[in-house]
């Protein structure tokens, strides 16, 4: 029963954690560990998580990767591995591409860590403001005030991005 | 570019970077062969020293506490602090709670709705009186997790992206587990305040202060400055626990 459990949420969830993981340390072989990482602890804890947590399998995921991440940007600074080469390079692979959108996700790469988290959370997992708070353990006027904070960044970079 | 079209973005621009069938099935093996944790282990896999100083202080914190019926121990599981009540709450009695906060006079401060929820806690918990001029409440928030516990928050802002917030934390005597901290890139210091004891950390411009009782707790946060969050706890009322 566990197993159908946890491989569902292997396929459900693997590729979005994948992507946000990227954007969020950017760099694709980090990114990649983080997810992996991100499922092996899920699996540990799932029995804790049946018994306990009052939030969504959902949100439990992205808590557990956005962890996992914050230790992964941690260690990453301190082995001064430079991440932008490998964003771009990703993220400007496909030239079919439109700019606008490659730009987008480079300016939200960008954000200063907790900022980019309520982005990623809201916009691409497209979690509430109480999701995010439970999964970043903060209170919903927190998330709704980085969320300000976040779209005033983005509008003001996406401004001057504009040709 | 519209911030509505960021998931679309993100998942356009990204679309080469998937999870394959065979990778996912690589996962789900890797995964079976780990053992499972059981509901309430702690790992000490990811125990750092700033995480390991949390542990001497809270109990330290137990210790110091004395008459108040402090009972739970603290383990460590990937960088966040765990506490584990046990025994029996003190429920206030009628002349302590003559003694204690009027809920009424709550709404003044935190609003109509958190002061009623206060009132139906049905255990008198400590509370700020005292918030810094130009600040409003904002919001609050109730929940129960189960049987397990209740959580009472207001949030406080003065318009800018100033916010202090308070919760309070009552774990049912069913609770076994019940605060998780989020303790790195964090500065630790004991605070003594009108007689007891917060633990407070620093993590760039968020400022915590935790109070700890019998299964219930107190967490002040914002990002504010050191002096005013004092301000905030000196002027804690504690019906219950004088």
């Amino acid at each position: 029963m566990s197993d159908d459990r946890f491989r569902k949420w292997v396929t459900e969830y693997a590729t979005s954690i994948l992507r946000t993981c990227f954007v969020y340390l950017g760099d694709a072989a980090l990114a990649e560990d983080a997810m992996q990482e991100t499922f092996f602890r899920a699996w540990r804890q799932m029995d804790s998580f049946r018994g306990e947590r009052a939030q969504s399998e959902k949100s439990w995921l992205m808590r557990i990767a956005i962890n996992i991440c914050h230790d992964y940007q941690r260690s990453k600074w301190n082995r001064n591995v430079d991440t932008g080469r490998s964003l771009d390079e990703l993220s400007m692979g496909d030239s079919s591409e439109p700019m606008e959108n490659r730009l987008a996700v480079l300016d939200i790469a960008a954000l200063p860590e907790k900022l980019k988290q309520v982005i990623l959370l809201y916009y691409y997992h497209d979690m509430t403001v109480r999701e995010i708070a439970k999964t970043l353990g903060v209170s919903p006027s927190i998330v709704s005030v980085r969320l300000k904070k976040a779209r005033g960044i983005l509008e003001r970079m996406w401004k001057e991005d504009a040709p | 570019m519209k911030l509505d079209n960021i998931g679309k973005s993100i998942d356009s621009v990204l679309s080469g970077m998937d999870v394959s069938d065979e990778k996912i099935e690589n996962i789900c093996d890797q995964a079976r062969q780990q053992p499972k944790q059981q509901p309430g282990y702690a790992s000490k896999r990811r125990t750092v020293l700033p995480v390991m100083v949390v542990v001497l202080l809270f109990s330290l914190l137990a210790a110091a506490l004395g008459s108040s019926p402090v009972n739970h121990t603290v383990s460590v599981a990937d960088g966040h602090l765990e506490v584990f009540f046990e025994g029996t709450g003190v429920e206030p009695s009628e002349q302590e709670k003559q003694d204690g906060i009027e809920p009424g006079g709550l709404a003044g401060l935190y609003g109509e709705s958190f002061a009623k929820q206060y009132a139906d806690f049905g255990t008198y918990m400590p509370l700020p009186l005292w918030i810094p001029d130009g600040f409003y409440i904002d919001s609050m928030d109730y929940s129960e997790s189960g049987d397990s516990f209740k959580v009472l928050q207001g949030c406080f802002t003065d318009g800018t992206d100033k916010t202090i917030s308070v919760r309070i934390k009552r774990y049912s005597e069913n609770a076994d587990s019940s605060i998780i901290h989020f303790m790195d890139e964090s500065t630790l210091e004991t605070w003594h305040i009108n007689g007891f004891e917060f633990a407070y950390y620093q993590n760039y411009e968020d400022h915590d202060l935790l109070w700890l009782g019998d299964r219930c707790e107190l967490k002040i946060h914002g990002n504010i400055d050191r002096d005013t969050m004092r301000k905030i706890a000196e002027s804690v009322a504690w019906p219950e626990f004088k």
